[in-house]
């Protein structure tokens, strides 16, 4: 068929199309709204990303797991195993779906895909990190945990992982010869073993009072540690306990024994 | 009419559509109706509904023209309509599988900036291309009508598929491959 002939056919069907069917462009505010609620989405998933990524890092402070590779390959297996995987799941959902919305740019579909996944997933990590590290999840633990917020306790109660065999964060009661003893999140007191083979990889320096994570099995209600290290821990910290004040008082002026 | 017809930018007519005036949309579709018919006719090769697809690109593209960014170039806006038509079209007869995921998308390819012997490779191409359209995956086959037929360049491609640039080589480069093979099963004495 000629072409000019095809091309006129074609103008009379679509004009005869748009006046049958009354079509009429559709407004400007249309594109604006949907426009927005893409760049609204995108931006949601971004938080909840970054907020699932710090409800990951924080759960994993707060079993003491994220302390245990520097104890070794044991203490990485342990932290690997105890990774609360469901949120590691919704955090990966999270992920392709906002690389699925991203993608809608000029800015990520002229890239290859692994640019815009590797952003993602940096925003992710570093976010996560930032977020874990301010007051957000210890002050909302602390006020579950203490029963001033019904919200705050359900939430955590329904993430927290469970206590690990092998990691022990909690706070030195006293030093003895043979080690000390550790008063955990449970308000269980533990006897710690300290031998020659305890690695100690930030300093064997500890005092009553501080606040430690310890690596290694349970037998009753003792531990022989394989690794110790101080770390900074609110939620241990705060636990409104006139005990803690009064272990802190009898070893004012002793800044640091080392133990061995 | 006549003078704008002759004269104006697709752009400059879409925002006179934009503005209200509905009759300057047949300049439009006069311009680009025998491009998106050709798109049509060999990218949806064997599916008998060419006209009736490409009757639905320009409806849509005339429903939604305020979505349409001036600043940019309207042949890639409308060029980007009717692949996402012709993309739902394949997908609702089923007969030839779309992929959800490329892994070519994944990683960057490096590009080939510069071509020599183009011109005459292109018209061999074309020739083995509207011989063998068949023989390609849509996956690759769009790509190749595209740049050999609509004679789109790499960025306008990547426009339009919304892929990256570096993704259009490597299916261009794989659809080529892919002619050439079939090319040479049918004539031995190419191989």
């Amino acid at each position: 068929m000629d072409e000019t002939i095809e091309t006129g056919q074609l103008m009379a069907t679509v004009a005869d199309a748009i006046k049958e069917r009354k079509l009429q462009p559709l407004p400007r505010w249309h594109f604006a709204l949907r426009g927005a609620l893409i760049g609204t989405g995108v931006v949601l998933l971004a938080l909840a990303l970054v907020f699932v990524a710090s409800l990951i890092v924080f759960l994993a402070h707060l079993n003491g797991a994220w302390f245990a590779p520097s104890f070794g390959y044991a203490g990485l297996r342990t932290l690997v195993f105890s990774l609360p995987w469901m949120l590691v799941l919704l955090a990966l959902l999270f992920t392709v779906l906002l690389e699925a919305l991203v993608k809608r740019y000029a800015f990520a579909y002229r890239q290859p895909l692994f640019y815009s996944a590797v952003g993602i997933v940096v925003i992710a990590a570093v976010g996560g990190y930032a977020v874990s590290v301010t007051p957000l999840h210890p002050s909302m633990y602390i006020a579950g945990r203490d029963h001033q917020s019904l919200v705050a306790e359900r939430f955590y109660a329904a993430f927290a992982a469970h206590d690990l065999d092998d990691v022990h964060p909690g706070v030195i009661i006293d030093l003895n010869d043979g080690g000390f003893t550790l008063r955990d999140r449970q308000d269980e007191t533990l006897s710690i073993i300290v031998t020659p083979d305890t690695r100690f990889p930030y300093g064997t320096a500890l005092a009553p009072d501080d606040v430690v994570v310890v690596f290694g099995d349970r037998q009753g209600d003792t531990v022989a540690a394989q690794g110790v290290r101080r770390i900074e821990d609110v939620t241990l910290r705060h636990r409104g306990r006139p005990g803690s004040m009064r272990t802190r008082d009898m070893h004012r002026g002793r800044p640091g024994t080392i133990i061995q | 009419m006549q003078h704008l017809e002759e004269e104006t930018t697709d752009e400059r007519i879409a925002l006179r559509v934009q503005a209200g005036d509905q009759e300057a949309f047949g300049i439009l579709v006069q311009r680009y109706g025998q491009k998106i018919l050709r798109y049509a006719r060999k990218f949806l090769f064997g599916y008998q509904d060419a006209e009736d697809m490409a009757q639905e690109v320009f409806i849509k593209a005339f429903v939604n023209i305020r979505s349409f960014d001036a600043t940019r170039k309207f042949s890639s806006w409308l060029y980007r309509i009717a692949h996402n038509e012709f993309v739902d079209a394949i997908k609702r007869k089923k007969r030839e599988p779309i992929p959800f995921f490329d892994p070519d998308e994944l990683f960057p390819h490096p590009v080939s900036q510069s071509d020599p012997g183009r011109e005459a490779e292109a018209v061999a191409t074309r020739a083995s291309l509207e011989a063998h359209l068949d023989a390609l995956d849509p996956k690759y086959r769009e790509p190749l009508v595209l740049y050999y037929f609509e004679e789109l360049d790499y960025g306008e491609i990547s426009e339009v598929l919304r892929i990256p640039v570096s993704t259009v080589g490597v299916r261009l480069k794989r659809g080529r491959e892919a002619l050439a093979k079939r090319a040479g099963a049918l004539d031995p004495a190419k191989t």
